[in-house]
Formats: C-alpha cells, structure tokens, sequence
C-alpha cells in the first residue's frame, strides 16, 4: 500500500505521519502542495501543523493550492482513501470535500493533551486515547452528519457540536480527524492507539 | 478597467458562539458600563479591485468574499461600500 503524504508551505507533522505510517506497513512518500496528479496512492494523508501561516482561518488558502485540486479528482475517481489530520482536517473542511467547519474552541485556548475517544467503526466500538494539538478544533456543522461520525470524544475538551472528534465519509472515503493518531504510535509517546486509526484506513483500501 | 475601493467585514453567523463577543459582554457587565452589549466580532478588509464597471466590481468583490474571507458554513460578509476610484 502506497501512501502520499501531502506537504503545504507550513506543514510539521510530516516526518511523524510517514514514519508512523511506514511503521504501520505503508509505503509512504512526501508529496508537494503543487502535484497535481495523486493516482499512484493507494491513501492520500493531509497532515497536522499549518498550511500558509493559517491566515485569514486555519486550512482557508491550502484550497487554492494544485493538490487540493488534484484531491478533488483523486475522490471523484474513488482512487484511494483521503485522511486529513487536524489542519488536514481543517483544510477539507474549508475546501468543502467534507460537510461542517472547525471553528476556535469553547475555552479559546491552545488545547495540547491527550484525551480519551469513543471509535466507532464498522460495528466495532473501543475506547481509546488519542492527543490532541489545537486552537480551532470545535466542529459545526447544520447538515445532518450523523451518517459521518467515527470518532467522538468522551469529555469534549473544545465544544465540538455531539462531541464529534473525526469524521468519515465512507461513500467518498474521505476521512477528517482532529486528534494526531501519528503521534500514539510509539512508546515514548502517547501510547499505541494511533495504530487503530491506520489499521481502519488499511481496511478501507482492501474494501476497495 | 476602473479601479474600485472595497470595505468588507466578516462575522460569525448567529447560531455560531462567538467566544470573543460574550467575553466583552461579559467584562461590560461586570465593570457596570453596560449591562446588555450583545457583542459580535469578526474581521475587517479593506482592499482594491479592478473592473470595466461597479456590476463587475461588485460579482468580484463577492467572489472574493464568498471565496477567500469567509467560510459560508460558519461566517456571514457584508460589503460595506464599494468606491469608483477618479
């Protein structure tokens, strides 16, 4: 399994998202924000930290970018699997590939721990704990996305509208998770619960 | 091409909590000035554009921002004025 890790103009959880990855049996290749072709992947990941310094709204002006174009004709095609992590998340959201929008939290602070999550996927539910790294995590959305959710939280750290931590739209296959699975990968970290949320995206390319 | 002088403001839409406004509500209150403020915050621009009349000024400067300033899903804009520059 082949996997593309996208890198916006300041983007810095790359290196952690093709390590955890590759750790989790990918193949995985850094991919710049002007490819404007992502047929070879098998999953496209959008990872964590900023996109063009966040201005005017997290994840707004990574839009505009070629490879968002180049997603958009990657999902039409159903090619592959689409994550977006935190300000991935945030940028598919802003581009409109998945409903809602990430808005500053509740509290108005940087939130940076770890936090326990309900996963809910394919009949199976765990409880897990995931860290999370953000200032505008809470998720609005006034469309009906219960169809979407994945992934809630259990103590709702931002304010997220039904506790909603990450979301996925299996009838596009386009995931969206505020939480950083690439940093609960290793012991030194925050555990190993990240590896559920790669195990998930590994079996929706089997799906096909 | 003329050249037109837009001034635009972007707001959160009303179902969306504006933490920043109940804060200033909320000071307001406590320091007796006002009891019922009813903040609201956003953000200002200002900027210019260029176009052969103000109909194609104004699709523009909506584009812009439709597209660019605000998210529709959570934010509202409003143009305040659209000036032909002489």
């Amino acid at each position: 399994m082949k996997a593309a890790v996208v890198v916006f103009l300041g983007t810095n959880c790359e290196v952690e998202t093709k390590r955890a990855l590759e750790f989790c049996g990918f193949e995985a290749e850094y991919v710049n924000f002007n490819a404007n072709n992502l047929d070879n992947y098998d999953a496209v990941f959008l990872c964590g930290g900023f996109s063009y310094g966040d201005y005017i709204r997290s994840g707004r002006l990574a839009k505009f970018t070629p490879v968002v174009e180049a997603l958009r004709k990657y999902i039409d095609k159903k090619r592959g699997v689409t994550v977006g992590i935190c300000n991935g998340f945030q940028v598919l959201c802003e581009a409109h590939i998945l409903k809602g929008a990430l808005v500053e939290n509740d509290c108005s602070k940087f939130i940076c721990k770890n936090v326990p999550l309900e996963l809910k996927f394919n009949g199976i539910v765990k409880n897990i704990s995931l860290p999370i790294a953000h200032r505008e995590g809470k998720y609005v959305c006034f469309e009906d996305v219960y169809e979407y959710e994945f992934l809630k939280y259990l103590d709702n750290p931002n304010g997220s509208m039904q506790n909603i931590a990450g979301l996925y739209d299996c009838k596009n296959r386009v995931m969206g998770l505020m939480p950083h699975p690439e940093r609960a990968i290793f012991a030194r970290n925050f555990g190993y619960d990240g590896k559920e949320i790669f195990k998930i995206v590994e079996e929706e390319i089997k799906r096909g | 091409m003329e050249r037109f002088f837009a001034k635009v403001i972007v707001t959160l839409k009303n179902e969306v909590k504006d933490n920043r406004a109940l804060v200033l509500d909320k000071m307001l209150k406590n320091l007796e000035i006002e009891e019922s403020a009813s903040f609201s915050t956003g953000r200002f621009y200002t900027f210019f554009v260029s176009a052969a009349d103000l109909s194609n000024a104004s699709e523009k400067i909506n584009y812009i921002c439709k597209e660019i300033l605000s998210n529709p899903v959570v934010e509202k804009y409003e143009i305040l004025s659209i000036e032909a520059l002489k």
